[in-house]
């Protein structure tokens, strides 16, 4: 005799785990950012698919700080990727020499919350810019292309790139700048 | 001529370092000696340094090529995380690593019980822990099986088989025919995220051979010894 007792009930509760919906959207819209990024700096897929994980898990923790944080998610999620595996490198490097640990980290944690603000920062107030003058930004600089090239990918006038990089970089400055320096 | 050179809008192009080297030459013999460029062209380059907090790959958008295998393994140490530790008695502590593993799948399996009769957060004595993953098919399943008064409860959290594909739990004696303790058909979900289910067979406690997963068609999909 075989009793059967296989249940729906089960399989749905876990599938609901709360803040799994968040994991699963972070990951769809930010996924490939993060696992390049880790790849580039880790040089090692597999221990960037771990840094991910755990910066897709760090996430699920602190969803309170991700929805309350003003500046970007994504960037607050590349810096959280980038704190694990330097943690992880400087593990691995202070270990022998303990001694040092105690003088150097400080120091490094003030560096990290520093980079924190900075790159969520920059990233917000990229991403109060109106699409177009980001787009111009994104190609001229993160993807290195000349004015010509990036008026051929975006179909627009060479002029056009021209003035609206000038416009992108003067928003831009004014979010980021001291109120007082910035040109009006 | 001044005023087509002063032509403010090519800074920003500049200080980005995106223009060609004959405009590049040109605008720069122009700032030499415009003191309103040079000033708005400081501010340009010390945004530079902002913009270089950011890596390039912050432009990328999407989840990652190549499925969605990661995001699994995602899921399940987020589930792992969010489950209660479930409360382990001394009979399973000597147990080696590989049940540590199993028992943490118990804590998903504990919260299901938890709103069942029989008291939830320990396994009961004498439960017996497993898992394996087959090389060929790329399913695994941990198991637990637990035992009853002459029979056995089977705890499983099936993976990696496709969806689709309608299943047995299988429950082997040491002695005696396979018994069947549960069917069911993976569905998408199911096959992107793994199974738990549970299932009973009146087989002795102690005599379990192994438990698998065959297809309803003839294919054993994972073996578990015990």
């Amino acid at each position: 005799m075989a009793s059967v007792a296989i249940t729906g009930r089960r399989a749905r509760r876990a599938r609901q785990v709360p803040g799994e919906e968040l994991v699963r959207s972070l990951y769809s819209e930010h996924g490939r950012s993060l696992l390049a990024y880790a790849i580039r700096l880790t040089n090692d897929r597999a221990a960037a698919e771990d840094v991910v994980q755990e910066t897709l898990l760090r996430a699920w923790k602190h969803a309170d700080d991700l929805r309350d944080n003003v500046g970007s998610v994504r960037g607050w999620l590349l810096t959280v990727a980038r704190n694990i595996i330097t943690d992880r490198a400087r593990a691995r490097a202070v270990r022998p020499t303990e001694v040092n640990q105690e003088i150097e980290a400080p120091a490094a944690q003030r560096d990290h919350a520093d980079d924190v603000v900075n790159a969520m920062t920059v990233l917000g107030a990229m991403d109060r810019l109106s699409p177009d003058h980001r787009a111009v930004l994104v190609e001229l600089y993160y993807r290195g292309r000349t004015v010509n090239e990036t008026a051929a990918v975006l179909g627009i006038a060479p002029g056009t790139v021209k003035s609206r990089s000038y416009h992108a970089v003067r928003a831009l400055r004014a979010t980021l700048g001291q109120p007082g320096e910035v040109p009006r | 001529m001044s005023s087509v050179e002063h032509d403010r809008s090519v800074l920003g192009a500049y200080a980005l370092g995106a223009l060609d080297p004959a405009e590049e030459r040109a605008v720069h013999a122009h700032v030499s000696t415009c003191q309103e460029c040079q000033r708005e062209l400081a501010e340009f380059v010390d945004l530079r340094a902002a913009l270089d907090q950011v890596p390039p790959e912050a432009f990328l958008d999407g989840p990652p090529d190549g499925g969605d295998l990661l995001l699994r393994n995602t899921l399940r140490r987020v589930r792992a995380e969010e489950t209660p530790a479930p409360r382990r008695r001394g009979g399973l502590i000597a147990v080696a690593a590989a049940v540590v593993a199993a028992v943490a799948l118990g804590g998903g399996i504990v919260i299901g019980r938890a709103t069942a009769p029989e008291p939830a957060t320990a396994l009961p004595a004498g439960t017996i822990s497993a898992e394996a993953t087959d090389q060929t098919t790329g399913a695994s399943m941990r198991v637990q099986v637990e035992p009853r008064a002459g029979w056995v409860w089977v705890n499983a959290f099936v993976d990696g088989v496709p969806a689709g594909e309608k299943c047995e739990l299988v429950v082997v004696p040491r002695e005696g025919d396979p018994l069947v303790a549960g069917s069911w058909v993976v569905s998408d979900k199911g096959a992107a995220e793994g199974l738990p289910l549970e299932g009973t067979a009146l087989i002795p406690p102690g005599q379990v051979k192994e438990v698998r997963v065959d297809t309803l068609d003839g294919r054993t999909m994972v073996r578990v010894p015990l």
